[in-house]
């Protein structure tokens, strides 16, 4: 039962750094960002296959975050004056494609056949009470991202982020490059999915190109909207919400003896009903976006 | 090359790159059987776009669940004619009907609610709608691959172009529900009210036209359409639940590439696109080929042109 | 300071302006006339970036802008407000102000996440500038609150104040007074001149003829995307050609916008 609890926690808190990430860029900026998955990918083979090639694991993070800069860079590029829908489509489309170089290219990555066996950092140090070291060390990061995060979002920075969202041209006539800010955004959130991807890998180990296939997007932005787009702790909320019937889903299959597959497609089912459901009833999420109230003990850096 | 195996001839001209000196003979063969793919690729398509067109004219959002009601048409034809028994004909009309007045219920079920959230919103729910149906689908059917029973077709040849009676069918179902919907836009009321609804919303309410009302019925039509084009699919290929997904990008990028808000535009972009995917991956130029495993990368490099040089499209309406 | 020369545009069909050229002198405020469609919202919109002209030039103390974004033309010291405020509704009053401060190193994510100590120096310092001009305009009590919960008039207030708190000198304001109560008008009158007093060149786009006679020195009149008259309030408003433009049309709305 423990263990189980163990897993729970280090899945939320994984699922939570990748959802902050989104919220980064959908919530604060209003970028409607549906390649998250690919950003996640991308820091889960980088670090994973520099691990195994002898690379110490945080440089293999940091590189993997360094791709993920590149990789929302080429999204940002042709889109940065789209409108949300074909916003949407071209990220789904770039992380589709990505995905599907992956797949396909055996000699970069094993194709369809992922990566298995990647080793944890520090295994030998904590046998047994492994997975407990890695929750401290997921919580931990999860810590340090979303305070970085929320620093972030009280600065300056922050400021002319969530003016883009509703008035882009004022935020032009006041000096501030759109595009550059807009790509930033992007770039700061691909790091943090790229990182929330590395800690996905080497927990769980193994890797392939169908781990992040857009159901994972999609999955995410749930977490974001019902949780409360625009409020970190809101979509802290969210992914435990989310991740926990994910996972009590599973312990469904065990005690009513459903197949997996059924119980899967149920799972995707209350998904997309539960989306469904908060987009029409409550669109701000369980916690809406608060105000920032700006004074001399709270000025940017302050909190 | 004359004397190769059918297998490896033909069907599928993409499989294979053109031959540096054909003779005269292989390129007719070539070239119809080339039009013959690309018609049938752009029917397919065209359906599922035009849905896509109707619900983005007249309710303004990009809605990723028409190809989810594809996939419903589909599996609804196939409980119909391989779980009830009735023939296939009917039971595809029945699976079409049905999927359409599916389409009105989530109107009123979902949308309504939405009429005066951002496009954005809209689009967020479709995808939830989408998850939620294809996740129904394979509940109530499984994640197996299924099929209409119809059996091993034997191909015929036209015009030096091999093809089986199902394709020649696609074509001409697709090309009669593209007349069908021509004719219905120009000569009956409704028609008229759903083009007055598009141009002018305001305008159209202003002369009495009940626009509720309209876009209850373009639902009714947008869906019925996708049921048309998954069955299509269903009958060349295969029904399994992620079948309207695997071709998001190819549909949307057939509407954004002939033109958003203008259903014709679905039409005209489902045959360039298709077009550009048969021919771009048979050429073979210089030795460099694209690879036929990156087909669906080919929506993403399409889209990606079109939004970069001409983002209205080829037929749409510049925005100011 | 501000040479705009043979300024054409078009959309589509439609000439918007044609061989537009004016100049605004350093120091002055200049207002910028006409009825409604006469093209000075386009007008605007060419000169600080928004859109690209077909033909002619600007230029900005000498320096060509004619081809730059509008988010270096205001970092080169000339800023403009909307003649239908664009306001973040969920951001706070203050928060609107803080945002207009230029080049701030709060600005770089790099800069907010290593402390750097500029960043909350300029916090500081912006946050006491932003209080001054908001006492001023007299929105200080509404500080905190969000900018959705402001009534229209405090809105374009606001607005004015956004253009105070960057480092611009040369301000474009479009219709600063449209859709406000007589009382306000008066106020945003008063401020302008003040703001002019203390240096600042400004050049307004206005069709209350009220606001252009008592507020600027000169006056450039359009119509149908050309430039009809030009002088000081009281020549332009007693040139015919004014008249007719804007009487020419509807006799009703054409005297209304004369008040």
């Amino acid at each position: 039962m423990l263990a189980f609890l163990i897993h729970f926690l280090v899945m939320t808190g994984i699922f939570a750094i990748v959802a902050l990430s989104l919220n980064f860029q959908v919530g604060l900026t209003g970028l409607s960002n549906f390649g998250q998955a690919a950003f996640m990918l991308i820091g889960a083979y980088t670090s994973a296959m520099m691990y195994m090639a002898g690379v110490p694991f945080v440089f293999g993070v940091l590189a993997g975050m360094v791709v993920s800069s590149i990789f929302a860079l080429i999204i940002a590029l042709p889109s940065h004056n789209l409108r949300a829908d074909y916003w949407a489509i071209v990220s789904i489309a770039a992380a589709e494609s990505l995905r599907l170089f992956v797949n396909n290219e055996k000699w970069l990555a094993e194709g369809p056949f992922g990566i298995r066996g990647i080793p944890r950092p520090l295994s030998s140090l904590f046998g047994d009470s492994y997975t407990l070291f890695y929750l401290v060390f997921v919580v931990v990061c999860l810590a340090a991202v979303y305070f970085a995060l929320e620093r972030l979002n009280r600065s300056p920075f922050g400021r002319v982020l969530r003016g883009l969202r509703e008035a882009e041209d004022l935020m032009e006539a006041l000096g501030k490059d759109v595009f550059r800010f807009k790509a930033l955004a992007m770039i700061v959130g691909g790091l943090v999915a790229a990182l929330g991807g590395s800690l996905y890998a080497h927990y769980i180990t193994f890797i392939s190109p169908e781990t992040f296939a857009p159901d994972v997007t999609f999955l995410i932005w749930t977490m974001m909207i019902v949780g409360g787009s625009g409020n970190a702790k809101g979509v802290l909320l969210g992914a435990l919400v989310i991740t926990l019937l994910n996972t009590s889903t599973r312990l469904l299959k065990d005690y009513l003896y459903l197949p997996s597959s059924l119980v899967a497609a149920l799972r995707t089912l209350s998904i997309g009903v539960l989306t469904i459901g908060f987009v029409v009833a409550r669109p701000q999420g369980i916690l809406p976006e608060r105000r920032h109230v700006v004074s001399y003990g709270k000025e940017e850096g302050g909190s | 090359m004359g004397s190769a195996l059918l297998g490896a001839r033909c069907p599928v001209v993409y499989l294979i790159p053109l031959q540096p000196a054909p003779d005269l003979e292989e390129v007719d063969v070539q070239i119809t059987q080339l039009i013959f793919n690309i018609l049938t690729r752009a029917s397919e398509l065209a359906l599922i776009g035009i849905s896509l067109t109707l619900v983005y004219d007249l309710l303004d959002f990009a809605s990723f669940a028409q190809n989810s009601f594809a996939t419903l048409g589909a599996y609804l034809a196939l409980l119909f004619s391989v779980g009830l028994g009735m023939p296939l004909i009917l039971a595809a009309v029945l699976a079409v009907i049905i999927t359409g007045i599916l389409g009105m219920l989530t109107d009123r079920a979902i949308f309504q609610w939405l009429r005066e959230s951002s496009a954005f919103i809209r689009m967020v729910a479709s995808i939830g709608l989408a998850q939620g149906i294809r996740s129904m689908v394979q509940v109530f059917w499984g994640g197996q691959i299924k099929d209409y029973g119809l059996g091993v077709q034997e191909p015929l040849t036209i015009l030096g172009a091999t093809v089986t009676p199902i394709r020649i069918l696609i074509v001409v179902v697709a090309g009669v529900a593209m007349l069908g919907f021509h004719l219905f836009l120009h000569r009956t009321n409704l028609g008229r009210s759903i083009r007055a609804t598009s141009d002018n919303r305001e305008l159209a309410e202003a002369t009495g036209i009940d626009t509720e009302r309209v876009v209850l019925y373009v639902w009714f039509l947008a869906c019925a359409f996708a049921a048309i084009g998954g069955i299509l699919i269903g009958l060349e290929t295969q029904l399994r639940p992620s079948m309207g997904q695997v071709i998001l990008l190819a549909t949307f990028c057939v509407v954004i590439l002939g033109g958003i808000g203008n259903v014709y535009g679905a039409m005209v972009g489902s045959l360039i696109f298709a077009a550009a995917e048969n021919i771009g991956i048979a050429i073979n130029i210089g030795g460099f080929q694209f690879p036929v495993r990156y087909k669906p990368a080919l929506a993403f490099i399409v889209l990606i042109l079109t939004l970069l040089i001409r983002p209205s499209g080829v037929l749409g309406r510049k925005e100011s | 300071m501000l040479e705009i020369n043979d300024i054409h545009k078009a959309f589509g069909g439609l000439q918007a302006l044609s061989a537009v050229s004016l100049s605004v002198k350093e120091g002055s405020i200049t207002g910028l006339i006409g009825p409604n469609g006469s093209g000075k919202t386009t007008l605007f919109n060419v000169i600080t970036g928004f859109y690209e002209q077909d033909r002619g030039t600007v230029e900005l103390r000498g320096n060509s802008i004619g081809d730059l974004p509008p988010h270096s033309i205001a970092n080169r010291g000339m800023v403009r407000s909307f003649q239908i405020p664009q306001v973040p509704r969920d951001m706070t009053v203050m928060e609107n102000m803080l945002v207009a401060g230029q080049r701030l190193t709060g600005e770089n994510p790099l800069a907010v996440l290593l402390r750097w100590p500029a960043v909350r120096r300029q916090g500081k310092q912006q946050i006491e500038r932003a209080e001054a001009l908001l006492d001023r305009v007299g929105l200080l009590d509404q500080r905190d609150e969000v900018t959705g919960s402001l009534s229209g008039g405090q809105v374009k207030l606001l607005a004015i104040a956004q253009t105070l708190m960057t480092d611009a000198d040369l301000l474009l304001l479009d219709e600063p007074t449209a859709g406000v109560d007589l009382a306000l008008t008066d106020q945003i009158m008063e401020l302008l001149k003040d703001i002019h007093a203390e240096g600042k060149t400004m050049m307004i786009v206005e069709h209350k003829m009220r606001v252009i006679s008592g507020v600027c020195e000169y006056v450039y009149v359009l119509d149908a995307g050309k430039v009809i008259a030009s002088g000081e309030p009281t020549a332009v408003q007693n040139d015919p050609h004014v008249i007719e433009a804007y009487l020419g049309g509807d006799a009703a709305s054409g005297s209304r916008e004369w008040e």
